[in-house]
């Protein structure tokens, strides 16, 4: 049991590491520059004249200049850049150059003779990203008292590089240590320091617990009485298989099974919470602002009357989908051998359901109630943006609207990592259970 | 194919249920491929504006255009919205279950025939198979990153014509070989994508990508789903290549694509279509969420889930809320009971088998 247990938690830790792989890539290949919009929220922004400086400095403390993985596979024609460790203009245009398949000793040529000019004129021609733009600039008039001599040189220098630009090309693989944007990353997640929000610089792990807590609430509270209802249903329905209510209940449960819960919300807000269609219609509270989280059984008191429309919404197609299951599984061990025999010794009906049926068919039941929960985190994101309530889903929903990227990636390593540990207490339960497992 | 339909007909007639689903999707597939045709006749679609007559309820007219099923606040004819709707919703559904029914059902069967110990090569075979695949992807990355050139498409075919080449030259080494762990390694994907939040990550994707198209969503919903149809593929051909036909018919010398796609693959079919029934349902309502939430969808584009959201601007236009959920629904619902009819089908097959 203890080995079967160490194997699979053994091989939960490759599942976590693939998931923060996938939101760090994820991550490094969104749209907008997270060092510039920190910036600006200190008030410093491109027309000031720090920010190159500060910009810089922005990049070392968040380890941006660094390689972004522990190895990379690169073409020969960039890897060269790896021995440049400093932040500085000159990596950023000769990284801009060589992306470009420039070659390496002409990018290097090119370096050389324009950091021979005097500091305002070299910083105006660093930031180039193509030769041709540096052309161009020598022909402006700020850089018309240039040494002829050096612009002579550079024009040789960019039309030689333009020529002579790299062909043919191969991979090659650097291997960067620990000093990697990842292993910075992932080491300050994993001491639960997750970064700022790039909206309003609050540290990003107090967001999300504050909002967790609610949709932890609503997980709970939803789960335990959509399971209690759909247990005690499918296993009455599954012992009186084709009675008259189980056909019925069934066929009804189906339909809501079908029913979008975005869907079902937005009808109940429309219909139940405003007095449009007539005063008897206005039955719960409009949807609305949230008290703070205080407590938890505070929380579920002071706003009960505003809990209960979402709960519906959660518990309604859960129920049609559980129960419809758990009477599935009832049905198949209703037919076994063992239970006829039992019914043919005479052993009352009660007890057989209650010490045979139940026990056995108990740990289909539990893979169902742990399957449900992923589901439950996903779909709990458009409840909470239906009824307004700031759980984990509506901070997810917002910042990927505000393009709050610092909040958006650690969401979804935390709710892979629940989902993980979900269904390896499900797994470890499951193997409790049963004795085949337990015992061998 | 008249074969088919007469069976259709026939089943629909014995089961309610199934007529029913066949009914909607039929409906639905006929509004979806006829809705350019369609949208003229009803004054020119969903994105005509007409301000004066925002919010009439369904069934009234104005003018001389009637509107079956009212109109929003911008007044909008909403049956041509439902229209467009149903059309957006084909093209998402039809175009991520087939791309991730081709992919997954390939990798599928292969990882499921082969497994970890099918393959079988040496290490010196090994470190180069490995090593090959990672150089040939970086010239496929360079194709389509710097455009096709003979810098990148000759190494590309040179790695891959090398590799085999040398492969065979190789394995006729004396050295001890081992199985390819390709069952391993697609079963760690597949917990990935068991653990991963998919609303999250696909909302995510869909911000982050730059162009915003309907095949632009389906191609980020296969991306998933894929691994919904490989892992019930594998779990199939586990099952199925242990039959006597198929050791009877490897043992004939059958050759392994043979044996994969014209014995074990339909076999597998069966219960291929629950899934792809189930998948149909899922992609619907992750497409008509994605709307809803108003992410990732491009913003000219009508659908189902955006006309719903928009019934929250203004709760007294019941009608905004009512139909285009209820052709959500209606359409999930048919493939909800499709789905259950395909298993309960497989299921009784099964008994007589046995």
């Amino acid at each position: 049991m203890l080995i079967y247990i160490a194997k699979r938690i053994l091989l939960f830790i490759p599942t976590l590491f693939l998931v923060s792989c996938l939101a760090f890539y994820l991550k490094n290949n969104v749209p907008s520059d997270p060092v510039e919009t920190l910036l600006s929220l200190q008030g410093i922004d491109e027309t000031k004249a720090e920010f190159s400086e500060a910009y810089d400095a922005k990049r070392i403390e968040m380890g941006m200049n660094l390689p972004s993985f522990y190895f990379s596979i690169q073409s020969h024609y960039t890897a060269w850049l790896n021995s440049y460790e400093e932040e500085s203009a000159t990596k950023r245009f000769a990284t801009e150059l060589a992306s470009r398949k420039y070659k390496k000793t002409d990018i290097l040529k090119l370096i050389s003779t324009i950091s021979k000019l005097k500091g305002k004129e070299q910083r105006s021609l660093f930031i180039c990203q193509k030769p041709q733009e540096i052309i161009e600039r020598l022909d402006r008039p700020q850089l018309a008292d240039l040494n002829d001599e050096i612009k002579l040189d550079i024009r040789i220098i960019v039309d030689g590089m333009n020529v002579n630009k790299v062909k043919w090309h191969y991979p090659t693989i650097s291997w960067h240590g620990l000093g990697n944007q990842y292993h910075h990353w992932i080491s300050h997640f994993i001491i639960g320091d997750f970064g700022v929000s790039l909206v309003d610089a609050q540290p990003v792990q107090r967001k999300i617990w504050s909002s967790m807590k609610w949709t932890l609430m609503l997980l709970i509270i939803g789960l335990a009485i959509a399971g209690l209802i759909s247990i005690v249903l499918g296993i009455y329905n599954g012992v009186n298989q084709d009675s008259k209510f189980d056909r019925w209940s069934n066929s009804i449960l189906f339909l809501f099974y079908s029913i979008p819960k975005f869907w079902f919300a937005t009808v109940m807000i429309i219909f139940f919470t405003t007095a449009e269609y007539g005063s008897w219609t206005n039955i719960f509270p409009s949807v609305g602002d949230w008290p703070a989280m205080t407590g938890f059984f505070e929380m579920i008191y002071k706003s009960s009357n505003k809990l209960i429309l979402p709960i519906l919404v959660i518990v309604i197609p859960d129920v049609a989908y559980l129960s419809r299951l758990i009477r599935a599984s009832i049905i198949e061990e209703n037919n076994k051998e063992y239970i006829k025999t039992a019914r043919s010794k005479g052993i009352p009906k009660r007890r057989i359901i209650l010490s045979h049926l139940v026990p056995n068919s108990m740990i289909p039941t539990i893979t169902l109630l742990a399957g449900v929960i992923p589901g439950a985190l996903g779909s709990s994101l458009i409840i909470e943006v239906i009824f307004n309530i700031p759980g984990i889903g509506r901070l997810m929903f917002e910042s990927i609207k505000t393009a709050d990227w610092a909040i958006v990636f650690p969401i979804i390593i935390i709710v892979s990592t629940l989902t993980v540990i979900v269904f390896l207490m499900a797994d470890i339960l499951i193997a409790w259970l049963n004795p085949k497992i337990k015992l061998g | 194919m008249m074969d088919t339909i007469s069976k259709i007909w026939k089943t629909a007639k014995r089961d309610r249920g199934f007529g029913v689903s066949i009914f909607i999707l039929l409906i639905w597939t006929l509004t979806a491929l006829f809705a350019p045709l369609l949208e003229p006749i009803l004054g020119g679609g969903f994105s005509v504006l007409q301000l004066e007559n925002g919010l009439l309820p369904p069934l009234s007219s104005r003018g001389d255009s009637f509107y079956l099923l009212g109109t929003d606040y911008l007044g909008r004819n909403l049956f041509a919205g439902m229209i467009h709707g149903a059309r957006v919703a084909f093209i998402v559904a039809v175009a991520s279950v087939l791309i991730s029914l081709i992919l997954g059902l390939s990798i599928g069967l292969v990882i499921g025939f082969y497994g970890d110990k099918g393959i079988r090569k040496n290490l010196v075979q090994q470190v180069i198979i490995y090593a090959s695949i990672v150089i040939s992807i970086y010239y496929l990355i360079s194709m389509i990153a710097d455009g096709f050139s003979i810098y990148n498409v000759f190494p590309f075919f040179g790695v891959i014509g090398f590799t085999v080449g040398l492969d065979k030259l190789i394995s006729k080494l004396p050295i001890k070989k081992y199985g390819v762990p390709l069952d391993m390694v697609m079963q760690r994907l597949f917990e990935l994508r068991e653990g991963l939040p998919g609303l999250f990550i696909i909302l995510s994707i869909a911000a982050i990508i730059a162009t915003q198209s309907i095949f632009s969503v389906a191609i980020i919903i296969s991306i998933l789903y894929w691994m919904t149809f490989a892992r019930h593929a594998r779990a199939e051909t586990m099952q199925v290549k242990e039959e006597d036909y198929i050791v009877s018919a490897q043992s004939s010398g059958v050759s392994d694509f043979r044996l994969l796609f014209y014995h074990i693959l339909p076999n597998a079919m069966p219960s291929i279509f629950v899934i792809i029934a189930f998948t149909f349902g899922a992609v619907i309502l992750l497409e008509s969420s994605l709307s809803f939430l108003g992410i990732g969808m491009p913003v000219e584009e009508v659908s189902w889930g955006k006309i719903l959201a928009g019934a929250r601007k203004s709760p007294k236009a019941w009608w905004l809320a009512v139909f285009p959920g209820m052709a959500i629904f209606l359409v999930l619902y048919a493939f909800n009971n499709l789905a259950d009819y395909f298993g309960q089908y497989q299921r009784r097959n099964d008994r007589i088998e046995n």
